[in-house]
């Protein structure tokens, strides 16, 4: 920040941030991560535990798509659900060292999001045929529950990444809502 | 209606569609103690559990011979009609003291688990 710019940014005060991520959409998100987690640690093991967890993953992924449709802004998929050419866009510029800050999910964010989202129900759906004594699909549902731990994985990589390049904590945004206010010419 | 909001409702209904069939089947599983010990049958041996996975998405978790033997050893005979159902095997056979009953045996241990007379 400029030093002609610092009396104006404390004058301000607690607008120099902005709420971005809804209360409603942060306690889905943490809650997915938890019953995610416990699906997965108990896959082996605790058949009831991992039962529940499995359901409540899919009540979780169900409410964030009607959320997605009727949510504030930034919850929107369309504030972040991006084209093809928009994802390619993003990624080569990303490569090149040049990606925009985005105030909600930027296009890789946003399809990383669809994309769990997805394997979330592909992981749900196969462990119910399971359990329902189809026991071919029990290899795919592991195979979902791998594949889904490895977007995990990728997803973290992606937020540790943005925010290096953003000087800003994601983890924090998530937690609180809020992140710092778009500055003049950034995309919000 | 835009492409973001068709992935949004696309998701919704793959949720609930899994969602249903989740409940459909815990309801009918409910019904039925054999299906729930198939379900379950993780928490047997080793060796037994690994005898059942071979036969895995094929048929019977247990050969009918397997049956066979688990009856006798249960006391029954004159064993008629193996069927498999839901995990489970309904078997017509007599008793230790020769009346016809049909029963009901789990899929994975071919324990008796009903057994209604046979008139």
């Amino acid at each position: 920040m400029v030093a002609h710019d610092a009396p104006a940014a404390a004058e301000r005060g607690a607008s120099a941030t902005v709420r971005v991520w809804d209360p409603l959409l942060r306690v889905l998100h943490w809650s997915l991560a938890a019953a995610f987690l416990v699906a997965y640690v108990t896959g082996e093991e605790a058949e009831v535990l991992h039962e529940m967890a499995g359901y409540a993953v899919l009540v979780i992924v169900g409410v964030r798509a009607l959320w997605g449709l009727v949510g504030p802004r930034h919850a929107r998929f369309d504030d972040f659900v991006p084209t093809p050419t928009g994802l390619f866009a993003y990624v080569r510029g990303l490569l090149a060292g040049h990606a925009p800050r985005h105030l909600g999910h930027n296009p890789a964010g946003g399809a990383m999001t669809i994309a769990m989202l997805a394997m979330l129900v592909a992981t749900a759906a196969t462990g119910v045929l399971t359990l329902q004594g189809g026991e071919a699909f029990e290899e795919l549902h592991e195979a979902a529950a791998n594949a889904m731990l490895v977007l995990v994985i990728f997803h973290l990589a992606g937020v540790v990444l943005s925010s290096l390049l953003h000087g800003e904590n994601l983890v924090t945004a998530m937690l609180t809502g809020r992140k710092r206010a778009p500055a003049a010419g950034e995309r919000n | 209606m835009s492409y973001p909001k068709i992935v949004a409702g696309t998701l919704l209904a793959a949720s609930v569609a899994v969602g249903t069939v989740a409940a459909a089947g815990a309801e009918r599983l409910g019904l039925d103690p054999g299906a729930l010990q198939f379900a379950s049958e993780r928490e047997y041996g080793e060796d037994e559990s690994r005898e059942d996975e071979e036969g895995m998405g094929k048929g019977p978790a247990m050969s009918i011979e397997a049956v066979l033997k688990a009856l006798e050893e249960q006391g029954y005979s004159d064993v008629r009609e193996v069927e498999r159902e839901d995990g489970r095997f309904e078997v017509k056979a007599r008793d230790a003291e020769g009346r016809w009953r049909e029963l009901y045996l789990d899929g994975t241990t071919g324990k008796v688990l009903e057994s209604e007379r046979e008139d």
